[in-house]
């Protein structure tokens, strides 16, 4: 299988008036081409962030994204455009990500618009039924609009939107965290069927961890802009390492009894991401914090198995 | 034993809304009970009728475009339905309160949270003095883990949680009987989720508040619940002790709840999402309005209404997946 996304030591800071905010802060890693890696994390993390660095939609303050082997930071603007027809990005919130005045067919037509003018009208509309069928939104919605449909149909919207392009690769940005569990594990499903079939290559960012486990082969846990821990799902749910991990599997509420009793619950919270000191930055809530790591960062290192972490316990 | 006292009992609540000349049944006819003490979870999914049934016993809801069809109220004897605005408010926050569901919209942005607590203490406590207000609020800010210094900053200052925890003192700050938690948790991440828990939990053990908890998370009504009401489409569709619920689950609504979610302890766990969405609640399903989404729906379903079978564990179904005792 060949990697289809690369990124190597990329950082994106935001300047603030207090300091530069350091959102995604050296961060490497590759996605294999049809596996899905899993973007874990609080709210504040970088996840999204990292999403849509990757995707171009920001620029990076430094480092690089490599998309099957081509650098898209050294791109112009023009051949960024072309390319974008491969890497797309579903939305966390069907409803604020529908334009209301446009019709299901229209805001599926937009990407068709932009990436293939040469369609005629006819070969437009067969490519949006055929997208809306494979999504499982009937027929009869082809002319109605964002408001008569519920969150779920809403979201199959989206994912048709993104998928009417062939995409090779797409960030999925919280795509069911606003919708109903019986409709989440609908969306979930879909994704799952979709990849099989076309060989999607994703990156999912969520901050419920029972979905990240389901939907993701690899995963990766950021906390303030930095990965402290990167492994294979099964591997990071049987055998978590970094402190924060065990403590944010340990919070996971379980609809199952007697089985909630033992959380780990963390002091505190996360504190500012803008220019933050050397040391670790999970030290203040860390309950194994020692001298080490106030001073010096951790470097993210393999521990063997493809699990790596950055943290002093194991160094 | 102590004896076990009744505190709220809700009898066939129906709340309906006039929207655009259409009709929304919200709530359709439910009962429950709450002793002192005890703590009740609604679970549901969107538009299932549970911000409605907490605004019900709050006696808050808007008319119009609100409507309380029938049924009644009772807490502690009194039917708060049919109460004077006079007798309600003395209820109101002294004896029920309600914490609402996003910590981001429900503080005053230009007040300070200390005013904030203060305020609600200044209403329901005529007779104390501003020092003593103070001093109050105070206090409560420390129940909740949020230190003095912070009386005097504005709510933008807060983080998400500290949002939340101000917000569950203000709540407690008059020591109610009964607490409504609307979604207490659901705008928070996972670690604060889990602060936020075992403060709701401390405080419930140490001032013996009931409490009744509203949320769509299934693992947030397992760690704080003892008796658990499962709603759908404004109905309350299987009822009764959380183990019941649980382990005993009989209603296929709440199997196929159970089984939309992964299991984050298994190596290779299956969704099995229920099919189809929620009803149109201006034009509900005839027979059992889960019908449709059913699968194990027969004609019978859909033309006549289920009645409850079972005595303490309640469910709404011809066909309950388990044996219910009668």
């Amino acid at each position: 299988m060949s990697e289809v996304i690369k990124v190597q030591n990329l950082k994106k800071y935001f300047k603030t008036v207090k300091g530069f905010l350091h959102a995604v802060d050296d961060v490497s890693f590759t996605i294999k081409e049809g596996t899905t890696l899993g973007v874990v994390g609080e709210s504040g993390c970088g996840k999204s962030t990292l999403g849509r660095t990757i995707l171009k939609l920001l620029d990076e303050t430094s480092g690089s994204v490599y998309f099957d082997g081509i650098d898209l930071t050294k791109l112009t603007a023009e051949e960024l455009r072309k390319i974008r027809k491969e890497m797309q990005l579903i939305f966390q919130d069907p409803y604020s990500s529908l334009n209301p005045r446009k019709t299901v067919a229209q805001i599926i037509s937009q990407p068709i618009n932009i990436h293939f003018p040469k369609l005629t009208k006819q070969e437009k509309t067969n490519k949006i039924r055929k997208v809306m069928d494979i999504v499982g939104l009937s027929e009869r919605l082809y002319n109605s609009y964002p408001h008569e449909l519920d969150g779920g149909r809403r979201q199959r919207v989206g994912i048709a939107r993104a998928l009417v392009v062939n995409p090779k690769f797409i960030v999925c940005d919280e795509p069911v965290s606003s919708l109903d569990v019986s409709i989440q594990a609908q969306i979930l499903n879909l994704l799952n069927k979709l990849q099989k079939k076309y060989q999607l290559t994703y990156l999912f960012i969520t901050h419920d961890l029972s979905v990240v486990k389901y939907i993701s082969d690899e995963i990766i846990v950021m906390y303030l802009g930095k990965i402290i821990e990167k492994a294979k799902s099964k591997e990071l749910f049987k055998n978590p390492k970094h402190p924060y991990t065990i403590a944010l599997l340990s919070a996971i509420l379980k609809p199952k009894l007697h089985l909630n009793e033992k959380r780990i619950v963390l002091k505190g919270e996360i504190t500012s991401p803008i220019n933050p000191k050397e040391g670790c930055r999970f030290a203040k809530r860390c309950p194994e914090c020692f001298e080490k790591c106030i001073s010096d960062t951790p470097k993210l290192q393999d521990i063997g198995d493809s699990h790596y972490i950055a943290c002093h316990l194991y160094d | 034993m102590e004896n076990i006292k009744k505190l709220l009992s809700v009898k066939d609540l129906k709340v309906q809304y006039v929207v655009d000349n259409q009709i929304v049944k919200a709530v359709n006819g439910i009962s429950f009970e709450l002793n002192e003490g005890e703590s009740l979870g609604l679970v549901g999914e969107t538009g299932a009728g549970k911000t409605t049934t907490a605004r019900a016993i709050m006696n808050v809801i808007q008319t119009p475009p609100g409507e309380i069809v029938a049924g009644e109220i009772i807490y502690k004897g009194i039917n708060i339905l049919k109460s004077t605005n006079k007798e309600i408010r003395k209820i109101r926050g002294f004896e029920i309160a309600l914490i609402s569901q996003d910590p981001m919209t429900s503080l005053n942005p230009i007040l300070t949270i200390g005013n904030q607590i203060a305020e609600t203490l200044k209403v329901h406590h005529k007779n104390l003095t501003k020092k003593e207000i103070k001093n109050r609020a105070i206090e409560m800010l420390k129940l909740v883990d949020i230190e003095e210094s912070r009386y005097k900053d504005y709510p933008h200052q807060f983080s998400g949680g500290q949002k939340q925890r101000a917000i569950i003192a203000m709540a407690l700050s008059c020591e109610p009987n009964l607490l409504i938690a609307d979604e207490p948790t659901t705008a928070l991440d996972v670690t604060i989720q889990a602060q936020v828990i075992d403060l709701m939990l401390n405080l419930k053990n140490k001032l013996k508040t009931s409490l009744i908890l509203i949320t769509h998370d299934l693992g947030v009504i397992a760690s704080m619940c003892d008796k658990v009401a499962v709603m759908y489409a404004g109905e309350i569709i299987e009822y009764g002790a959380i183990e019941q619920i649980y382990e005993n689950t009989s209603h296929p609504y709440t199997k196929g709840l159970f089984n939309s979610l992964p299991d984050i302890d298994s190596e290779n766990s299956v969704l099995r999402p229920i099919k189809g969405e929620t009803p149109d609640p201006t034009n509900l399903p005839s027979g059992c309005l889960f019908h449709p989404r059913c699968e194990l729906a027969t004609e019978k379903c859909a033309q006549e209404e289920p009645t409850y079978l079972g005595k303490e564990h309640l469910v709404k179904c011809f066909y309950p997946l388990n044996e219910v005792k009668q």
